[in-house]
């Protein structure tokens, strides 16, 4: 099992690691959208609060969004624009709620309660072993990120440079 | 049986390897400045891999060359997709027999490298490996798509078919 202190370092990793890669973007910048990627970065900042919203739930907290928002971010959604997308700074501020939520409830939680068999959209699993797998799919989608904020800061697709031949 | 903590590692293992399927050499050493390429980040896991379960819990350096093309900071390059692939099936395969025998003592023990303490246990080691593993695949992903792929998998993958609980 990996223990609550440890899911909680993952989910404060990827806190820090994500607010690296939305330093000095605006609404705007947030919503510019790649040319291969339907979804801008305000789409992946909030599909984190929405998976931190099932985290929570799991953990016993009330979720901090009501349907409506989390459908627009949850996985297979279509693109957010400047119609329907939420604003960034809100964002960033569920963002920072979800956070205290997540490190209170995980100091709580027993190593008896992480055993428990709960069930899940992927079928039946340990508590524990759910919260990693939302832990883990955090991380991905922050690894996408990187893309997504060169391309919002300099206002441009990134620079294409062909490899030599080797 | 491995820990099942080794079990998540070969299972971010595996998914990294599958969201680079199909990939082509000329494909996988394009840059999209400023970022590395996939064949770079290949190599960069490589790194890790050898750092971790070679150099500190065995001190052995197979690939010094990895170390300098590959470690955190180390400059861009990029290098053929076969040749960082290789480097990180021969690191991993050799790596394989310490994981096989760690046990939940040997994760709360704390890292000693030659003969000092570097601050942190072997079970903070395997978590930041499995991090950086999710991480990375993230990034090959969001190239990939700018490279104009389609119909790529979805992550996590099985992993309660793949890599499901086990009690310790």
């Amino acid at each position: 099992m990996i223990p609550a202190d440890q899911l909680a370092q993952t989910f404060q990793s990827n806190h820090w690691l994500a607010l690296r890669h939305l330093e000095g973007l605006t609404h705007s910048l947030s919503l510019l959208t790649l040319e291969d990627h339907p979804n801008p970065i305000n789409w992946v900042l909030g599909h984190l609060v929405h998976n931190r919203n099932e985290a929570l739930h799991f953990l016993g907290v009330p979720s901090l969004w009501h349907a409506g928002e989390g459908h627009l971010y949850k996985t297979g959604s279509g693109p957010v624009d400047h119609e329907t997308a939420l604003p960034l700074e809100r964002l960033l501020a569920d963002f920072e709620e979800a956070q205290a939520d997540l490190e209170m409830a995980l100091a709580q939680v027993t190593d008896d309660e992480l055993l428990i068999v709960v069930s899940t959209r992927f079928g039946e699993r340990p508590l524990w072993q759910h919260l990693s797998s939302l832990a883990w799919h955090e991380t991905y989608h922050i690894g996408q990120m990187e893309l997504r904020r060169q391309y919002a800061l300099s206002g441009s697709e990134p620079a294409l440079l062909e490899a030599q031949p080797a | 049986m491995p820990h099942p903590l080794v079990d998540q590692l070969r299972f971010a293992r595996s998914e990294f390897q599958r969201a680079l399927a199909g990939i082509t050499d000329e494909e996988a050493r394009q840059r999209f400045l400023p970022m590395n390429c996939i064949s770079w980040n290949i190599g960069h896991l490589a790194w890790q891999e050898q750092r971790y379960w070679l150099y500190r819990a065995q001190d052995h350096v197979p690939f010094p060359h990895i170390n300098a093309q590959f470690a955190y900071g180390a400059p861009a390059s990029t290098p053929a997709l076969e040749e960082t692939w290789e480097a990180w099936r021969t690191i991993t395969q050799a790596a394989d027999p310490w994981l096989d025998a760690v046990t939940t003592e040997t994760l709360a023990s704390p890292v000693v490298h030659q003969g000092r303490a570097i601050g942190t246990n072997w079970g903070s080691l395997l978590l930041r490996m499995l991090g950086h593993y999710w991480y990375h695949t993230g990034e090959n992903m969001a190239i990939r798509q700018n490279l104009g792929h389609t119909g790529l998998p979805d992550f996590v993958g099985d992993i309660d078919t793949e890599a499901p609980y086990r009690p310790e």
